[in-house]
C-alpha cells in the first residue's frame, strides 16, 4: 500500500486498481468511465483479433465491460486489474468461439473497407493499387491467425499485438512463462508456413467475397 | 554445440532477454546457421503479423512506457517541481471549474430572465383582456340603465302631461264658477 502512495500515477491520477476499488465499493460511475476510456481500445483489439471480426469485436468489448460492472464485487484488490480484465475478455471470446463452433462454421469473410486504419489526410496515402495490396496482405494475415489453434492464437495476440510480457500472459492464462514462450515459437513457426506466399512476396489473390469454412 | 531453446529466442525477439542473454544469443546466432535460419523465419512471421493493422489501436505497452518515462522525468526534477506542477494542475482545474460555473450561472440567469419576461407578457395580455371585458360589461350595464331611465322618464312625462291637462281643465272650470247664494245668510240680512 505504501508503495502505491509514491508511485507515479498516484500523483495526478488513480491507478486502475484504485479506480476498480472505487467501482467495487462505491459504484463510482466516474471511475468506471475512466477505466473504460483507458481499456476500451486494447480490449476491443483483443476481441477483434481473437474472433477476426471488427464489428463483433466491438460488441464483445462492450460485453466485457458490462460483465466487469456486473461482477465488480468479485474483484479482489490484491489482484492486478489488467490481469482480471484480460481474463474476463478472453472468457467472453472463448464463449463466442464456442458458439461459432457449435454452429459448425467459422466466418472468414473479408474485413469491410471501414475496418481498416482510419484515413489520415496528412499522411502519405498510398494509391489505390497499393491500398488494395495492403488490404490483401492484412486479409492473408487475419486468415492465417484465425486458422491457428486458440492456445497459440491467444499468445500471439497478447504478446505481439497487445504488448503484454510473457510473464503477464502466463498470469492471465494461468500457465508457466516457459510454456507461453514455447507456444509463441510454435505459433510463429505455423504462421510462417501459412504465410508462405506473403513472406516470399508472391502475388496472391485474397478472397473477394464472404466465404465460410467448415471446421 | 548446445542450441538455445525456443524460449530463449522468443525472449530475444521480443526484447525481454537480459543484457547477458542477448550477448550470448547474438554470439550463437553468428556461429550457428541452423539457429539463424529459425530466427529468420520467426522474424519474418513477426513482420508479416504487423501487416494486419486495426484502427484506434492503443496497446498498453505504449501507456506503460510513457508512464515510466514521465515518472523518471518527475523524479529527476524533484518534488518541488512536482508540487508546482500539481498546484498548476489544480489551478487549471479550478479555473476551468470557475469558468464552467460562470457559464452555467449565466445560462441559468438568462433562462430565468427569459421565462420571467415571457410570463410577464403573458400575464399582461391576460390582464388587458380581463380589463377590456370588465369595461365592456360596465358599458353595457350603463347603456341598459340609461335606456331604462329614458323609458321611465317617458312614462313620467306622459303622466305629467295628462295631469297638467287635467289641472288646466280644472282651472278653466274654476275660472267660470259662480258659487250659489247661501239662503241662511240672505235671511239674516233682511
Amino acid at each position: 500500500m505504501a508503495k502505491k502512495l509514491f508511485s507515479w500515477p498516484s500523483l495526478f491520477s488513480s491507478t486502475d486498481e484504485q479506480a476498480m476499488w472505487r467501482v467495487r465499493t462505491d459504484d463510482d460511475a466516474d471511475a468506471f468511465a475512466k477505466l473504460m476510456a483507458r481499456w476500451q481500445g486494447p480490449i476491443q483489439n483483443l476481441c477483434t483479433r481473437m474472433i477476426g471480426d471488427a464489428h463483433r469485436g466491438e460488441d464483445l468489448a462492450q460485453d466485457t465491460f458490462a460483465r466487469l460492472y456486473a461482477r465488480r464485487k468479485n474483484y479482489e484488490p490484491t489482484a492486478k486489474f489488467s490481469t482480471f480484465l484480460w481474463r474476463m475478455a478472453l472468457n467472453i471470446c472463448y464463449d463466442e468461439l464456442r458458439k461459432i463452433k457449435r454452429r459448425g462454421e467459422f466466418s472468414l469473410h473479408e474485413f469491410d473497407d471501414d475496418d481498416g486504419p482510419a484515413f489520415d489526410p496528412g499522411a502519405d496515402e498510398p494509391g489505390p493499387d497499393a491500398r488494395l495490396a495492403e488490404n490483401e496482405r492484412a486479409e492473408t494475415v487475419r486468415h492465417a491467425l484465425l486458422q491457428l489453434a486458440e492456445p497459440y492464437r491467444v499468445v500471439v495476440v497478447l504478446r505481439h499485438y497487445e504488448g503484454l510480457k510473457f510473464r503477464e500472459i502466463g498470469d492471465v492464462l494461468g500457465i508457466p512463462e516457459g510454456t507461453v514462450k514455447s507456444r509463441m515459437a510454435e505459433a510463429l513457426a505455423q504462421l510462417s508456413k501459412r504465410l508462405n506466399s506473403l513472406l516470399t512476396d508472391e502475388p496472391r489473390t485474397a478472397p473477394r467475397s464472404r466465404e465460410r469454412l467448415l471446421i | 554445440m548446445n542450441h538455445p531453446t525456443p524460449e530463449h529466442w522468443m525472449a530475444l525477439l521480443y526484447g525481454e532477454a537480459t543484457e547477458t542473454e542477448r550477448h550470448d544469443l547474438d554470439a550463437h546466432l553468428r556461429a550457428c546457421a541452423e539457429c539463424a535460419a529459425k530466427v529468420k523465419t520467426w522474424r519474418a512471421s513477426m513482420g508479416a503479423l504487423d501487416e494486419w493493422k486495426l484502427p484506434q489501436a492503443s496497446p498498453v505497452r505504449h501507456q506503460a512506457g510513457w508512464r515510466w518515462a514521465a515518472a523518471a522525468a518527475v523524479l529527476a526534477l524533484g518534488i518541488v517541481i512536482g508540487r508546482f506542477s500539481m498546484a498548476r494542475e489544480l489551478d487549471n482545474r479550478l479555473a476551468g471549474l470557475r469558468s464552467e460555473m460562470r457559464q452555467s450561472a449565466d445560462a441559468e440567469t438568462h433562462k430565468l430572465l427569459t421565462d420571467f419576461a415571457r410570463e410577464l407578457d403573458s400575464r399582461r395580455g391576460t390582464d388587458q383582456a380581463s380589463f377590456l371585458a370588465a369595461l365592456k360589461q360596465v358599458d353595457a350595464q350603463r347603456s341598459s340603465e340609461i335606456a331604462r331611465l329614458r323609458r321611465d322618464l317617458g312614462t313620467v312625462a306622459i303622466y305629467a302631461d295628462a295631469r297638467l291637462a287635467g289641472a288646466e281643465q280644472q282651472l278653466y272650470e274654476l275660472n267660470g264658477y259662480t258659487p250659489p247664494a247661501d239662503p241662511d245668510t240672505d235671511a239674516d240680512d233682511e
